[in-house]
């Protein structure tokens, strides 16, 4: 009994790390999009993209909250966690390129193939899936579609053996509000299946509305004001038009219209990547310099996952110090082209970390303090 | 207008005082009207940003900078203090303050939706039992006529409604007293690294002075700004922590961004927008742009009539300068309150031909004497909140009959107080022909190791320090500017004297280097007993209805109801009779508490 349930583990594990990384793989293009326009100038798309890149975070750490509940552990800092863009994103029924491009119509409507809704109604407790997916590519055909799948393993092994061998995670692994605050939400401490249900909820629900709906049900889970869900919001940039509450998930929008400035954008490369730009040049520099300060922040996250919650807040302060890189980034005119350089989001072993050393410093101080 | 719409309360002012007593009338199910001088603006973080946008543009970055003079509703500013020249002191000439000195008032205050919480640094301290009593123990200044102990129910409302984190066992000092197992809502903003390291340095050593001696003891201030929620606090249903108004997931953790002062850019310090978001929520009606003008009351019984005020048009900050249009109105309600602000409840009153004597005097503030220096090593300045840590051991003793007592603040953002750093620091590396690498660490070297001390020294009740009107001195919409008189006493330049003693013998301690230096051309400069000694306001404005046992020693009683008018409330700093050596936000709010609690009583009383 035991060697079929540890097998099940083993696959509901690699679903949640699917997950984790899925989560995690959506942020970079649309901060891309973020930072190339301006608050000013784009106020509504700014705040759009803010809001869901922030959601995608909390989303991010709710499904490695599940992984530490169910025995599992994520790996953060490791090569095949970041994809190299553009990726290749698969469906059932779709298959796209996802990459770090500048805000633009072609990059809202990748975004929206992302956060697609499902056309079935998801949420069946008692139903359970025995073909498990292999990573990267989804057999579902929307992100909900593949949480449900997630969800309906979870309840599968919890009818099967009990709670408590599912649910056996170290509690102390769990991130709480304590560590996790201001983004998207409040985080689910998870600790049996309700929680976790609860959490696949709000991430499936702020993605792509809630029961057929275009609400992301922070109202209910959060008491805050109402709002729609990722691909609506994404698609009152696309249209240029709010939706109104009355409104349907497979009606258009008939709201106020907004106002979205598709030329105030800075022109950024396509998928930039350190080695593009010249050797010695500003751009190359700073390219590297922000690879290097990535790769770090994904080992803090990786530690702050794996037993050192604290050290969330040192992750804040690097994703601050990211931001301010991708500014200068932003800033530096590609040799020989009339384009902009950009954050290039790519991973960095270990052993080749030469910059932000004192960052580590601090990392394995804290890891000491937190041993004692 | 009509009885039928009659409001039960009528409130002067959308700050803190006002928007807390109109949030607990309108939960007890009382209806509520404020009337709000400041410029229309909604709840909406993208309103909260064109603040931001303007403090950003702004080259001058003082209290008020985020937030535009309006003819209509006219705010002083720091920038009104002019130089000393040829010994005396000049006034910026459209200044809203007419000052009649001798000394210069150093503080202003901001007249918008949300009031000068949109600008304060959020210092939550509660003011020490004997402060209360200061002049039964120390024959200085007025005794309040209600004590410390009445009040702490009310300080703990208040520290709820503002959200103040601390650690309660580390606030225990001087005779302040919390109830058992009291807990504050959120634990304590973490200390600055400079905190830490002067706690290190001073270690085990005193400060003498006059043949008594006191600690260096650095203790965490308690601030109005969101921190972890402490899962102890009521009884151990933990705390929600309260975001941005409109943008309620920004803000919920301070971020560090070391401009509380003029403007938190997440709201994580709290401001009374959050208060009256919900007082609006629980059926308040704010109507802006309406200055109050005049109060009208019965000769005979005192009893207020209405409320007259005058209701602008919207205006674009172009036409600042021209003359304005607005309609006159008046209004009637059951009760009246009073929370426009120190010195425009006292103009107001003043105006109404307000017959007590005690209106408008005994105006209060803390001057706060200002030293800074450089620290033996870097110390990370600029860095977190104003200010994380004070040294209280100077708020209180016997030597209070002789000088005044005084609070020290320890300031985390170098030199930028007293000498504009690191502005000033890079145009003079700049004139030395510094650039590029060597500029940078010209500056990294010494902006790193700048400190500066705040002593806010206590300033007793006085009748001469007083805000006064005359029919020649008034604004566009034709209201009254207040006549500012005002002065330092002896006693309170003891207290800088000793402030001063406590500086040098503290950077001898340390090891550190004493930069202060005062410049004779600057406002708030004066000498004493051959001392140079400079001080600047620190904004505490207090003091000009304070409230007593009768009509010929206070405006108010200690239910906050004027003597002599007793349909109307007074609340805000002005009805405290002393500010011991605490920043008086907190207590106001406890105040204002404890006054909507009387109001609920009256107005039941009357409705049955």
């Amino acid at each position: 009994m035991s060697k079929t349930l540890e097998s099940y583990k083993k696959q509901l594990h690699d679903n949640l790390q699917t997950a984790i990384e899925l989560e995690h793989s959506t942020i970079p293009p649309y901060l891309a999009a973020y930072f190339t326009i301006n608050q000013d100038t784009n106020t509504f798309s700014w705040n759009v993209i803010r809001s869901v890149f922030m959601e995608e975070m909390l989303h991010m750490t709710l499904a490695c909250n599940i992984m530490n509940a169910v025995g599992g552990h994520p790996s953060i800092d490791n090569p095949k966690f970041i994809p190299e863009y553009p990726t290749k994103m698969e469906f059932a029924d779709r298959k796209f390129d996802v990459g770090i491009i500048k805000f633009s119509k072609a990059s809202i409507e990748t975004f929206l193939e992302i956060e697609k809704p499902s056309e079935d109604k998801l949420m069946v407790r008692g139903e359970y899936a025995k073909n498990l997916m292999q990573p990267i590519k989804l057999k579902e055909k929307t992100i909900g579609e593949f949480y449900n799948t997630i969800k309906k393993q979870l309840v599968y092994l919890v009818d099967t053996y009990g709670e408590d061998k599912v649910f056996n995670g170290d509690k102390s692994l769990q991130i709480t509000p304590k560590d996790y605050y201001g983004g998207g939400g409040e985080i689910v401490v998870v600790d049996n299946l309700d929680k976790a249900l609860f959490a696949i909820d709000i991430i499936v629900d702020q993605g792509e509305g809630a029961a057929g709906t275009i609400d992301d049900g922070d109202d209910a889970y959060f008491g805050q004001d109402q709002e729609v869900a990722h691909y609506f919001r994404f698609n009152e940039i696309y249209l240029e038009q709010q939706y109104k509450p009355t409104d349907v998930p497979n009606k258009k929008p008939t709201g106020e219209k907004v106002d979205v400035n598709w030329d105030a954008v800075i022109d950024m490369v396509n998928n930039p990547k350190a080695s593009d730009f010249p050797e010695g040049s500003p751009a190359r520099e700073k390219a590297e310099e922000f690879n290097q300060l990535y790769s770090h922040f994904l080992r803090a996250l990786h530690l702050a996952f794996n037993g050192q919650s604290s050290l969330i807040v040192k992750a804040i302060g690097m994703m601050y110090q990211m931001k301010y890189l991708a500014a200068e980034l932003l800033n530096c005119q590609v040799p020989n082209s009339k384009q902009f350089a950009g954050p290039p989001f790519e991973y960095i072993m270990p052993e080749a970390r030469k910059q932000y050393t004192w960052l580590i410093d601090e990392l394995i101080a804290d890891t000491k303090t937190q041993q004692n | 207008m009509s009885k039928k719409t009659e409001y039960d309360v009528v409130i002067v002012g959308a700050g803190i005082s006002g928007a807390i007593v109109a949030n607990q009338l309108a939960e007890k199910g009382h209806s509520v009207l404020i009337l709000e001088a400041g410029a229309k603006k909604d709840f909406s973080f993208e309103t909260y940003r064109e603040y931001l946008n303007t403090y950003y543009k702004n080259t001058v970055k003082i209290p008020n900078s985020p937030y535009p003079q309006n003819p209509n509703a006219p705010q002083p500013l720091v920038t009104d203090v002019g130089n000393i020249e040829d010994g005396i002191q000049q006034f910026n000439k459209d200044s809203y303050f007419k000052q009649l000195g001798p000394a210069p008032f150093q503080s202003t205050y901001t007249r918008a939706k949300g009031g000068t919480t949109l600008h304060w640094l959020g210092t939550c301290l509660r003011m020490l039992p004997s402060d209360f009593k200061e002049q039964d123990l120390f024959g200085i200044g007025k005794n309040w006529p209600i004590s410390y102990y009445d009040l702490m129910k009310y300080y703990r409302m208040a520290e709820f409604e503002i959200g103040v984190s601390a650690d309660v066992e580390e606030q225990d000092y001087l005779g302040l007293a919390f109830e058992e197992g009291y807990v504050f809502p959120m634990t304590k903003i973490p200390q600055s690294h400079l905190d830490k390291q002067l706690t290190k340095w001073t270690k085990n050593a005193v400060f003498s002075y006059e043949g008594e001696t006191y600690s260096y003891d650095v203790v965490s201030t308690p601030q109005g700004r969101n921190s972890n929620p402490n899962p102890k606090y009521d009884g151990g249903k933990g705390y929600q922590p309260v975001g941005a108004v409109g943008n309620p997931d920004l803000g919920q953790r301070c971020e560090g961004n070391s401009a509380c002062v003029p403007i938190c850019p997440v709201q994580a310090k709290y401001n009374a927008l959050k208060t009256l978001e919900k007082a609006v929520n629980n059926g308040v009606v704010i109507n802006e742009q309406c200055v109050a003008s005049q109060i009208l009351y019965d000769d005979d019984t005192g009893d207020i009539k209405g409320i007259t005020y005058k209701q602008y048009d919207d205006i674009d900050a172009l036409t600042c300068g021209e003359s304005p249009s607005y309609k006159e109105k008046t209004i009637t309600a059951k009760r009246y309150v009073l929370a426009a602000h120190a010195v425009e409840n006292a103009k107001l009153m003043l105006a109404s031909g307000f017959k007590n004597k005690n209106i408008g005097q005994n105006l209060m503030d803390h001057p706060v004497l200002l030293t800074w220096g450089l620290a033996p090593e870097k110390i990370g300045s600029f860095r977190g909140p104003g200010s994380t840590s004070g040294i209280p051991s100077l708020r209180d003793g016997a030597f209070r009959k002789d000088r005044s007592a005084f609070r020290i603040e320890i300031g985390n953002w170098g030199w930028n107080w007293p000498a504009g750093s690191p502005n000033t620091e890079l145009t003079d590396g700049l004139s030395e022909n510094l650039f590029g690498k060597q500029l940078r660490q010209r500056l990294l070297d010494k902006v790193q190791r700048e400190f500066r001390f705040g002593f806010l020294i206590e300033q007793q009740a006085l009748s001469n320090n007083c805000v006064t009107i005359d029919d020649r001195y008034k604004d566009a919409l034709g209201n009254h500017r207040p006549i500012i008189n005002y002065n330092i006493t002896d006693h309170e330049k003891e207290g800088m004297l000793a402030a001063k003693s406590f500086s040098e013998q503290f950077f001898e301690t340390i090891k550190g280097e004493n930069k202060t230096q005062y410049d004779s051309s600057k406002g708030g400069y004066i000498e004493y007993k051959g001392e140079a000694l400079w001080w600047q306001g620190a904004g505490h404005l207090a003091g000009t209805h304070i409230m007593g046992t009768t009509k010929d020693n206070s405006v108010v009683d200690k239910d906050q109801r004027c003597h002599e008018h007793k349909n109307l409330f007074l609340v805000g700093c002005g009805n405290m009779p002393s500010m011991g050596t605490s920043n008086p936000t907190l207590t106001m709010a406890a105040l204002s508490f404890w006054a909507a609690e009387n109001i609920d009583k009256d107005l039941t009383e009357l409705k049955n």
